[in-house]
């Protein structure tokens, strides 16, 4: 395989033929938020679009957030430059249902005395990616305002702007909604084989489906074809009306990357850990100590809430920890979105629809496109 | 450029710079860095019910196939039994008999249990594993281990992840000058490329560390500092370092002033 040099957009439509794939139809194989916003969007450029929906996506289960700018700490700089504007194509994705399903109020990223050198860090880190201007220092009575439930509990936090976050089984619904209303088709099953122009369901009341073009946005199936690993992620429920946050806060711990972010009505997850294990039993002990431990940390009443449900997902990730998107004759593959889907879904979205039409892929996609 | 070998183990090596496995951005990433600092040796934690199922397998399959020697280790293991079990699975997961002991014994500064250590290390070199003991600077803890058969220990430089570098040089002093043919490797709180070399001007024998290269801003970058440093504290360790004096002393011998006439003299 070959991969593309940064200003090799126009190479890779050569490649494909001067029009791109340009057909009528396409099937998009996988209902993660990956495939339903490559649907929704080829669907609004034209194409007459199938979605072949297995169920459960891996995607309800996670935090949701799109904050590229508190991922500098964990992400290569490819993927926080894509993530960038995630906030305003999700806008441009859902329109007026985003608000119904998210908010853009940024992240609060705070810790506690004794991990203040992280916070000094993340700043650092942040800084040298050319994002220093999207951190703000918050001091105590800045947090007041942003945060009445937290004054006087952080004496140091930074506020991350053009950043937000979203309800993921909402947020798919919605996207669901959209698709359907739309025009769009949905296939419930699970794919045996995904080829170009053509996909093989299991079981036999399906044939084959066919069409111009398949999109194969699969999570961890897609390791027939690619070298994916399943990285485990555990997260928590739980449900106070004690505790009021407008917005994640993210309490810096050395091992994980953990938020607890609220879901409106009460309700508040806390994700995730990040565990390189391929199992999906339920959480450990150990990782819901963590996670209650952050929530504890963030407000002492979260002590009284209640705890109404845990869960573990398993992220599928290719060993750069970065998607790719593999374009040939009748076929796209965009896989391995790991612990980034939410943020990148919308603009590897533009990325398929773009090379689906030979017209241009956003740049900053150029480093996850190879051409088979 | 030269190479000089030491050997470890029973195996021999041109690095003596060892990293862990842990927290980098991506396993790609970590391979990069590897290969930046010319490591090879790699630990890798394996737990309990990472080893069930082999749930771990995939990033296994990533670390074994770096072209590193792996140091698999006990971390989080709180009894010598869980120790042995983890032992015994990691043989069997990395075809190796190297095993890095760690066991804690207190929460909040993850010191290593001194007492556990010892009886770990005798039931693990009664199984035949080469046993990589992680203790603090402790002599007697260290004294106990040689008698047990352990010729290699690991004292901690600082506490784990703290990247404090070594916070008592005299005692890694100490240990290597009571335990020359032994092994000494310094291993956890080793924050910049300047500890490492600190620690092989002592005279240690190879440095482990994870975080430092693992959450640099560029990992690779990191990895190639720490390489370098580590060869420039062995290097002047065997050039022989002078000694510190409390007072200057001029390169150029000042013959018109009489030793006995300098000030405070």
């Amino acid at each position: 395989m070959v991969r593309l040099a940064d200003n090799a957009s126009s190479g890779l439509a050569s490649h494909l033929g001067d029009d791109g794939l340009r057909g009528t139809s396409a099937i998009v194989v996988g209902a993660g938020v990956g495939g339903r916003c490559a649907a929704l969007t080829l669907l609004r450029q034209g194409w007459s679009t199938t979605l072949v929906d297995g169920g459960d996506p891996v995607a309800a289960k996670a935090g949701g957030m799109l904050a590229p700018v508190s991922e500098v700490d964990h992400a290569e700089p490819p993927v926080v430059a894509a993530g960038l504007d995630s906030v305003a194509r999700w806008k441009r994705l859902l329109g007026d249902a985003l608000a119904g399903v998210g908010s853009d109020r940024g992240s609060l990223l705070t810790a506690l005395r004794p991990e203040w050198p992280l916070l000094d860090q993340l700043a650092d880190r942040v800084r040298r990616a050319g994002l220093g201007d999207r951190l703000v220092a918050v001091d105590p009575d800045r947090l007041r305002a942003l945060e009445p439930a937290l004054a006087g509990r952080f004496v140091r936090a930074w506020h991350t702007r053009d950043e937000g976050v979203v309800d993921p089984p909402a947020a798919l619904s919605a996207l669901d909604a959209a698709y359907v209303a739309e025009g769009g088709r949905v296939v419930r099953g699970w794919a045996a084989e995904v080829g170009a122009h053509q996909v093989a369901l299991d079981g036999d009341e399906h044939p084959h489906l066919t069409a111009d073009l398949v999109v194969d946005a699969r999570g961890l199936a897609a390791r027939d074809t690619l070298a994916l690993r399943g990285v485990r992620g555990e997260f928590v429920e739980v449900h106070t009306d004690e505790v009021v946050l407008g917005r994640p806060v993210r309490v810096l711990h050395p091992r994980h990357p953990l938020y607890v972010v609220p879901r409106g009505g009460g309700r508040f997850y806390v994700g995730a850990t990040e565990v390189e294990r391929e199992d999906d039993a339920p959480p450990t002990v150990r990782s819901l100590l963590e996670l209650l431990s952050v929530l504890h940390a963030v407000h002492p009443a979260f002590a009284e809430a209640e705890v109404v449900r845990s869960g573990v997902g398993l992220r599928p990730a290719l060993p750069d920890n970065a998607p790719r998107i593999v374009a040939q004759e009748g076929l796209i593959r965009v896989n391995g979105l790991h612990r980034h889907g939410w943020l990148l879904a919308p603009i590897l979205a533009d990325a398929v629809a773009g090379i689906a039409a030979g017209s241009a892929v956003p740049t900053p996609v150029l480093p996850f496109v190879e051409a088979a | 450029m030269d190479v000089d070998t030491w050997t470890i183990g029973g195996r021999t090596l041109s690095s003596r710079l060892m990293i862990g496995s842990a927290r980098y951005p991506s396993p790609a990433r970590m391979a990069d860095a590897v290969s930046a600092s010319g490591a090879e040796v790699i630990t890798v934690s394996l737990r309990r019910e990472s080893a069930k199922d082999r749930a771990g397998q995939a990033f296994w399959d990533l670390v074994k196939g770096l072209d590193c020697h792996v140091l698999p280790n006990t971390a989080g293991c709180r009894t010598v039994d869980e120790v042995v079990a983890i032992a015994q699975m990691a043989r069997e997961v990395f075809d190796t008999d190297w095993i890095k002991l760690e066991l804690i014994g207190d929460d909040v500064t993850l010191q290593p249990d001194p007492v556990g250590v010892v009886r770990a290390a005798e039931a693990l070199l009664a199984e035949g594993f080469v046993v990589f003991p992680y203790i603090t600077e402790d002599l007697v803890v260290a004294r106990y281990l040689v008698d047990a058969g352990c010729d290699i220990l690991m004292p901690w430089g600082a506490p784990i992840g703290s990247g404090q570098g070594l916070a008592h040089p005299d005692r890694i002093r100490a240990l290597r000058d009571r335990f020359p043919d032994v092994r000494l490797l310094v291993d956890a709180g080793i924050g910049a490329p300047s500890h490492a070399a600190a620690a092989m001007e002592l005279g240690c024998d190879a440095v482990l560390l994870n975080t430092a290269i693992a959450r640099a801003a560029d990992p690779v970058g990191m990895g190639r500092a720490f390489g370098e440093a580590v060869r420039a504290g062995r290097r002047a360790f065997e050039a022989g370092l002078m000694a510190p004096l409390p007072h200057a002393e001029a390169s150029t011998p000042t013959t018109d002033v009489p030793f006995w006439h300098r000030a405070g003299a």
